[in-house]
């Protein structure tokens, strides 16, 4: 390990020297904090320790020569910005707003603003340690002190215009908002002109695209807050800043896991035109209270009404299948939604499945029958059992012991809980020590935007050759089990040398996806960038495959099992008189199959699962897709898609959410 | 009265974290801010000046009451020995939980769960008995999530020693494995960012 390389040299080391104003380095300014304990880079404040330090600059606990705790900031990036904005907040009171005592300069011409410091936990912090959404109350506590702060800057004229959960703390109850050292003087006349923008991607109004800096933004970022209090995770994500920025100016957010109280008011502030939305902060924070006591009434009254076995049913008793399966719904018209895709590539899609459904209705249609009445028979037997007071599922709570009443209060404190279902638990749990509260420190705890995700060069290499060895033993066994049953169904054994062509496609397409999505990650490639880099491995693919198939002289039999589309001929360029795919057909298929699904997506280390069942019928679906449109023989490249679906997913790193690892609370 | 024993305590500022008060005194004193003593635990809090103290026995700790003190709701009449999550409530609302995370060691971790800060402001206070122990894991006495490898500090015979896998600068000087260290210094490593500050001289 080159760990000598790793620790960056030090300035600061043996004893401090108070009052000495250390030279900084550049190499710790990139790892870590620039001053250390016992520094005093203002006259009056010693350093005690870092808090926390960013593209902005850096921010310390400091503690003044009279012992008054302060936090200093010491700023770095938007030095022009953030001085007029201090300059405007200087002298602003009030008790959910923190404070800023002063702004200095010290010996060097850097610039400090020295504020009050907070020891409470942010919102953010808190919202890590509920990913499923904050309790009606905590969402009431902390939205009222949010726009009562706001309501006072607007009413002075000024525009926080980076509102978001790591800017707004709670400390003793009361709720306060920091960093508005990015305000900005708005009034009617006044409303654009700005060059750089400014505030935070994921809380950023679509106007600001245009330079508007209005009053509106600030409620926007507040509706966004709003969802992501009561759901655990904000409405527009994507996999860079300009995936999400452009969500943000054309894509309507999925109200479906927002309690239907707060539904209207969501919508509203997160109108794409700033004149729909609400024009006072105090408006929507009434609006706001009144759903909240709304939802407590609710609440308490279900409470009183909700017997015990009831509450069974509640906790995931009842409706285990048919929640599952509206969630799946939810999910995938989320994902559509949401998608990258264009409408003609939708019309596409829409039209294949169409095609594919009309095509294969003979078989389908008996199942689907089947499926309805077992279902129908299952609903009914349970009906009658539980009428008779016997079990026919085991509760989620009992399934799960350790979360028993954290789940029951929550599902208790929300009546509609059948309807109003808060997205799956995505983030890490906290349950941790230290300076921000009950959880870990921000940077630490929530996931950053992808595109800003920390890379340790050494780390991802190790990685990925580790990825690569398991990916072609585990190919090995994912084309086996495959092959086994469609060996079985056309009672035959397959070629050694059709076996040998798929093992050497699939390992090498498993390959092609873990090195591209590497490269893709390293150097931050753009979404379409990254589709293109893989539509071109594709086509090395494919022509590596149609090399291989002529040097092993593979027949692809086509399985008859499989729909093909009648009366579909493909050039002549495309097949040889006995049907066998050539060079063109090679270079469609696999070339078409790199281009549609994301493959760099299924293998971050973040997915929710190891393993996505979801992804590999994906996969498989468009392998299935793809060689129907250019009329391959079935069923190998749908072997291949789900193969190399889930030998990438397998072999490739994935961080289980902390929450399995324990919390030391 | 606690007697003066002459050796820590520290405050162990964490960067990305915050403090930790550590003590590796058999005795420690917890009270009011102003009582002065070295191994004094100071709250401000509505506490007596020496509301109790924590002692050492072997591998018991036990705590003295000398103002009003309950633990798990109970009042303590005199003495009460600690046991695992036991909380002690002290005078007008100071709550404190004691734990101990790591099993192969004896030191006790406590938390202020009223949220009445110490003096100087510490996220965490470590009794330390032989070992302390920084990491990410929540078998660490004070958990820094941020950091990747775990750093020991050892009570070894009346002398500080650090611990850890990876190679630190303490002091300037590059470390690897076991070493004696001298507060005040500052400790570097990956993400290890950590200052050992003597307190009470």
């Amino acid at each position: 390990m080159g760990q000598r390389t790793a620790i960056p040299p030090d300035h600061h080391d043996g004893a401090s020297s108070p009052g000495v104003v250390p030279s900084p380095s550049s190499s710790v300014r990139r790892t870590g904090f620039q001053y250390a304990t016992g520094d005093r880079p203002l006259e009056g404040f010693t350093i005690k320790f870092g808090i926390d330090h960013g593209g902005f600059g850096e921010v310390y606990y400091a503690v003044s020569d009279g012992g008054k705790e302060v936090a200093l900031k010491l700023l770095r990036r938007n030095l022009d910005v953030e001085l007029r904005g201090v300059s405007q907040c200087l002298n602003l009171k009030h008790p959910h707003l923190l404070t800023i005592f002063d702004l200095r300069q010290d010996s060097r011409g850097d610039y400090w603003i020295i504020m009050e410091y907070v020891a409470g936990e942010s919102l953010e912090d808190c919202l890590a340690a509920s990913p499923a959404g904050l309790p009606v109350d905590e969402i009431g506590g902390w939205f009222q002190g949010i726009a009562s702060g706001l309501a006072y800057l607007h009413g002075r004229g000024l525009v926080h215009r980076d509102l978001k959960p790591s800017n707004v703390f709670r400390e003793e109850g009361i709720v306060k908002i920091g960093d508005y050292s990015l305000c900005k003087f708005i009034s009617s006349t006044r409303r654009s002109g700005q060059t750089e923008s400014v505030g935070t991607v994921h809380y950023m109004a679509p106007e600001i695209a245009n330079g508007r800096y209005g009053k509106e933004v600030d409620i926007y970022a507040a509706g966004v807050i709003l969802y992501e209090m009561l759901t655990g995770r904000v409405p527009f994500e994507g996999e860079s800043v300009g995936e999400i920025l452009m969500k943000h100016m054309v894509a309507q957010p999925d109200l479906t896991p927002v309690h239907p109280a707060f539904r209207p008011i969501v919508a509203r502030a997160l109108e794409k035109d700033p004149d729909k939305r609400y024009r006072d902060i105090r408006e929507m924070a009434a609006d706001v209270a009144r759903s909240c006591r709304q939802l407590a009434a609710a609440t308490t009254k279900a409470a009183e009404a909700v017997a015990p076995n009831q509450t069974e049913a509640l906790t995931g008793y009842d409706s285990v299948h048919h929640g599952g399966l509206k969630e799946l719904w939810r999910r995938l018209r989320l994902a559509w939604t949401q998608s990258n895709l264009d409408t003609p590539t939708k019309f596409l899609l829409v039209s294949l499945v169409l095609i594919f459904l009309f095509t294969t209705a003979g078989r389908w249609i008996p199942l689907l029958t089947l499926f309805v009445v077992m279902y129908g028979g299952w609903v009914l037997l349970r009906r009658i059992l539980r009428g008779l007071g016997v079990r026919t599922c085991i509760p989620i709570a009992a399934r799960d012991p350790a979360d028993n009443q954290e789940k029951t209060q929550k599902l208790e404190s929300c009546p509609e809980a059948s309807t109003f279902r808060p997205l799956p638990n995505e983030l890490p749990s906290a349950g941790q020590q230290g300076r921000f509260g009950k959880g870990l420190p921000q940077w630490a705890r929530r996931p950053l935007p992808r595109a800003y995700a920390p890379l340790d060069l050494r780390t991802e290499v190790e990685d990925l050759l580790v990825s690569l060895l398991k990916a072609a033993f585990i190919t090995i066994v994912m084309n086996l089990i495959m092959l086994l049953p469609l060996g079985f169904r056309r009672g035959e054994v397959f070629a050694p040398e059709l076996v040998g062509w798929l093992l050497v496609v699939s390992t090498s397409t498993a390959w092609m996806v873990l090195v591209a999505s590497f490269v893709c990650r390293a150097t931050k490639l753009d979404p379409v960038l990254t589709r293109f880099l893989f539509m071109v491995g594709g086509l090395m693919l494919g022509a590596a495959a149609c090399a291989v198939a002529h040097y092993l002289d593979v027949r692809l039999p086509l399985d008859p099992g499989f729909a093909q589309l009648p009366d579909y001929k493909l050039p002549s360029t495309f097949y040889d008189g006995e049907g066998r795919p050539q060079l063109a057909a090679f270079l469609a298929v696999f070339g078409s199959l790199f281009l549609v699904p994301r493959w760099w997506k299924y293998i971050q280390p973040d997915r929710p699962s190891r393993l996505s069942v979801g992804v590999t019928a994906w996969c498989g679906l468009v392998g299935w897709l793809v060689a129907v449109v250019w009329a391959f023989p079935h069923p190998w490249i749908l072997v291949v898609a789900c193969a190399t679906a889930v030998t990438i997913q397998l072999s490739s790193r994935w961080n289980p959410p902390p929450s399995a690892e324990g919390s030391n609370s | 009265m606690v007697e003066e024993f002459g050796f820590g305590p520290w405050m162990v500022w964490i960067d990305g974290f915050g403090g930790v008060w550590v003590s590796p005194s058999p005795r420690v004193s917890v009270g009011t801010a102003w009582a002065g003593k070295s191994h004094h635990l100071a709250i401000v809090g509505d506490l007596l000046p020496y509301h109790a103290s924590v002692l050492r026995e072997g591998d018991w700790y036990i705590m003295a009451a000398e103002g009003p003190v309950s633990v798990n709701g109970k009042p303590v009449d005199g003495y009460h020995i600690i046991s695992p999550d036991d909380v002690a409530e002290l005078g007008g609302g100071v709550r404190m939980r004691f734990s101990w995370p790591q099993p192969l060691s004896n030191s006790v971790r406590v938390e202020v769960l009223s949220g009445h800060p110490t003096l100087p402001r510490a996220e965490v206070v470590i009794l330390i008995d032989s070992m302390c122990l920084l990491g990410p894991t929540s078998d660490c006495h004070v958990v820094v999530p941020h950091w990747s490898s775990q750093v020991a500090l050892l009570n070894r015979s009346g002398q500080l020693w650090i611990h850890c896998k990876d190679k630190l600068l303490v002091a300037g000087r590059e470390v690897s494995g076991r070493s004696v260290i001298q507060p005040p210094c500052r400790v570097r490593g990956r993400e290890i960012s950590f200052f050992i500050e003597p307190l009470g001289q």
